[in-house]
């Protein structure tokens, strides 16, 4: 049987043989060989009989033009995604409606009540005379002039943050376990002869005093002093 | 080769498409009888394998089948456009697989050794020189197989092959040179 290597075909192999120096012959003889082997292999059977079912699939978009089947991938994307959707919205739910978040809310909305400034200063203390959260001090940050906060603060447990008090009391006995005597909460301790009294600082002495951290020897040692 | 030539269904497929296009589900079915072996080969000379290749096969006349409502004749032949979608199958069942295609056995796909009358001497060593075109095949770039697989093993003419690579002619046409002269080397080579 002889390739059917179509007339065209081979002359354009063989004029592109002569223009490049190959050898035309070859060119030709090997696009006959590959359309013979090509000519060699039948439509398997399994093909054949899957003609049946191909022209049997649903049409309706061979006639409208619209795909009607959804795609899987894209399917599983949209569920993926509405299902981050809700898992989002019920954990910020969850947020807002237990956590501090919703204390934070709720302190803004009893300022606009009042008549208090709607977002205070980054270090202004709480307008409220009554501030319903009290600012949980760290051992390493003893809160000053919590001795004339209100009684109900004593409820907080300052080294636990447990409203009530812890079932351990701290006591500055000998041999207990204060972190040390610099550490100690002001508001349970003796208080101690300061040479400067300290007032409860306003709003207006926050920012520009340069208190950090309780020391009252901060503004003259401060690197932003006058003349240093 | 079997089966009507590229001329024959360059004159019954518009009317065959834009009966198809129109719901006629049976000039589908004249379709899938003229192109299922061109398409089955071009496939089988990508991949290699024979099971691959009719499922390859059949997912292209069936992708072909749900989409030829958007098929315009304003663009590339239908020749191209379906061998377009089975260049898609064929990339994603690379993708699938991340395996580099092996050549196909012809003694398997074409087992009828002693079906012509010629000399079974004479069809060993023809068969044995087509299998040694197909094992070198897979030794070129993918761009080079994919034209000598359409041109001579889909048998679609220069621009049906245009149109199923995206090229122009003159690009194909050299692509095509590129492919003969380095299989041939590569033959040589495995000589």
């Amino acid at each position: 049987m002889k390739p059917p290597l179509r007339p065209e075909d081979a002359l354009e192999l063989e004029l592109q043989g002569k223009a490049t120096g190959a050898c035309p012959e070859e060119l030709v003889q090997l696009g006959s060989t590959l359309r013979a082997a090509a000519a060699q292999i039948e439509a398997p059977i399994g093909l054949r009989a899957r003609r049946g079912s191909i022209i049997a699939a649903p049409t309706a978009q061979v006639t409208t033009g619209r795909r009607l089947r959804f795609p899987r991938r894209r399917l599983q994307a949209l569920l993926l995604a509405a299902a981050l959707t809700a898992m989002s919205a019920l954990a910020v739910a969850g947020a807002v409606g237990s956590g501090w978040i919703g204390e934070a809310i709720d302190d803004f909305v009893r300022g606009v009540l009042h008549g208090a400034p709607a977002v205070p200063g980054p270090l202004a203390p709480s307008p409220s005379p009554t501030p319903t959260r009290t600012p949980l001090p760290s051992p390493w940050q003893p809160p000053l002039g919590t001795e004339d906060a209100p009684a109900d603060a004593e409820e907080h447990d300052p080294w636990t943050g447990v409203p009530g008090g812890s079932s351990v009391e701290p006591t500055n006995e000998p041999g207990t376990d204060w972190p040390s005597a610099s550490d100690r909460p002001m508001a349970s301790a003796a208080p101690e002869p300061s040479p400067i009294p300290s007032p409860t600082p306003s709003a207006s002495d926050w920012p520009s005093s340069g208190i950090v951290n309780g020391g009252v020897d901060a503004p003259q040692g401060s690197p932003a002093a006058p003349g240093r | 080769m079997t089966g009507p030539g590229y001329q024959d269904r360059a004159a019954v497929i518009p009317g065959l498409v834009t009966e198809a296009q129109h719901g006629d589900r049976e000039s589908f079915g004249r379709i899938f009888d003229l192109y299922h072996l061109p398409v089955y080969r071009y496939v089988l000379a990508r991949v290699g394998s024979a099971a691959d290749a009719e499922d390859i096969a059949a997912e292209t006349f069936v992708a072909a089948f749900g989409a030829i409502g958007r098929f315009s004749w304003q663009g590339p032949p239908f020749e191209a456009w379906l061998f377009r979608i089975a260049r898609s199958k064929i990339a994603d069942h690379r993708r699938h697989l991340h395996r580099r295609p092996t050549p196909a056995d012809i003694d398997a796909v074409a087992p009828d050794l002693l079906a012509s009358d010629e000399d079974v001497a004479n069809q060993v060593v023809r068969r044995d020189e087509q299998q040694r075109a197909i094992d070198a095949m897979s030794h070129l770039s993918n761009d080079q197989r994919d034209v000598l697989a359409l041109r001579f093993f889909a048998g679609l003419s220069l621009e049906e092959a245009a149109g199923a690579l995206g090229r122009s002619p003159a690009a194909v046409k050299q692509l095509q040179f590129r492919a003969v002269t380095a299989l041939r080397r590569r033959m040589e080579v495995n000589q």
